[in-house]
């Protein structure tokens, strides 16, 4: 019988392909990169506070991004990532609990 | 202003006049959590509109009032004040009773029922080291009488709002003045998370 932490599971798994393999600007790999909390240059920095304490978060940061030449839509994507990343890896920790103890 | 212009002002026209035509109706900015899912929902909004009704709006042990105020603590605990300030407004409406910054920051005063005070205590532990929940605190919050269902739909509903909770500050979602928050949280209370399917295309 499929437990109860399970029975949403499917829905994340439709947002989470929606978010890598949607239409954009970035690759899938750029994105799953950024969902792993991983960028390049100036984003690596950003990607870390956007996942660990996003309220940090600055217009300095989006300053530093666009002058590493970053474009409006490949930082919004890289952050939705990075964001639904950190989501799940949190999740997954709670699944994690719920299976082990059922 | 959102920290990104085009998720501001880069909606397709149809967007930007729907936009445009709840802030005349409602007198009040649109919901930037909205702003940005029908932005390029192919990528980020159509499946996420359609898992957000169905946790906070679809069937679940709890009450919608009840998922709001999780919400709420959730969004505390991950230091996000645009998702506080919507989502207490609209836990107030649900539960009818007053819920705000102070009162999620005291809740063990708060009179909260066993459950609901359980679940608090498990998200607590949960915001300071996530990967360190253990069966134990799965057991502690069953014994307060919360089905497995009711604690799955905890994490999901803890799920929602880590994600949009990090999209809230990073691109600066406006919080507006307290009567704004008020008038946008009894939209969402109205409304209940429905999105023309037309807009997430």
């Amino acid at each position: 019988m499929p437990l109860e932490v399970d029975r949403h599971v499917s829905e994340i798994d439709d947002l989470l392909r929606e978010v890598l393999d949607g239409p954009g600007v970035t690759t899938r790999g750029e994105r799953t990169a950024a969902r792993d909390g991983f960028g390049p240059g100036p984003m690596q920095a950003y990607l870390t506070k956007v996942r660990e304490h996003s309220y940090r978060v600055s217009d300095e940061d989006f300053a530093a991004l666009r002058a590493a030449g970053v474009s409006e839509d490949a930082i919004f994507e890289l952050t939705v990532a990075a964001a639904v990343g950190a989501a799940s890896q949190r999740l997954e920790g709670a699944r994690r609990a719920m299976r082990r103890s059922a | 202003m959102l920290r990104l212009a085009t998720l501001e002002r880069g909606h397709s026209w149809p967007k930007r006049l729907f936009l445009g035509a709840i802030e005349r109706i409602g007198q009040v900015r649109a919901d930037d959590v909205l702003r940005i899912s029908i932005y390029r929902p192919r990528f980020f909004g159509h499946a996420w509109m359609r898992f957000a009704k169905s946790i906070l709006r679809g069937p679940s042990p709890w009450s919608a009032g009840e998922r709001e105020l999780i919400a709420a603590m959730v969004s505390r605990l991950n230091a996000c004040p645009f998702c506080v300030g919507i989502h207490t407004g609209t836990a107030t409406l649900g539960l009818a009773r007053t819920v705000d910054l102070a009162m999620l920051e005291n809740w063990r005063g708060a009179g909260l029922d066993a459950r609901l005070a359980a679940v608090f205590e498990l998200l607590e532990k949960r915001a300071a080291d996530p990967d360190a929940l253990t069966p134990a605190d799965i057991d502690r919050v069953r014994a307060a009488g919360v089905s497995d269902g009711a604690i799955s739909d905890v994490f999901y509903v803890a799920f929602m709002f880590d994600l949009i909770n990090r999209l809230a500050n990073a691109f600066g979602f406006t919080t507006g003045t307290v009567e704004g928050t008020r008038k946008s949280a009894a939209i969402l209370h109205r409304l209940g998370y429905r999105v023309p399917g037309l807009l997430l295309r």
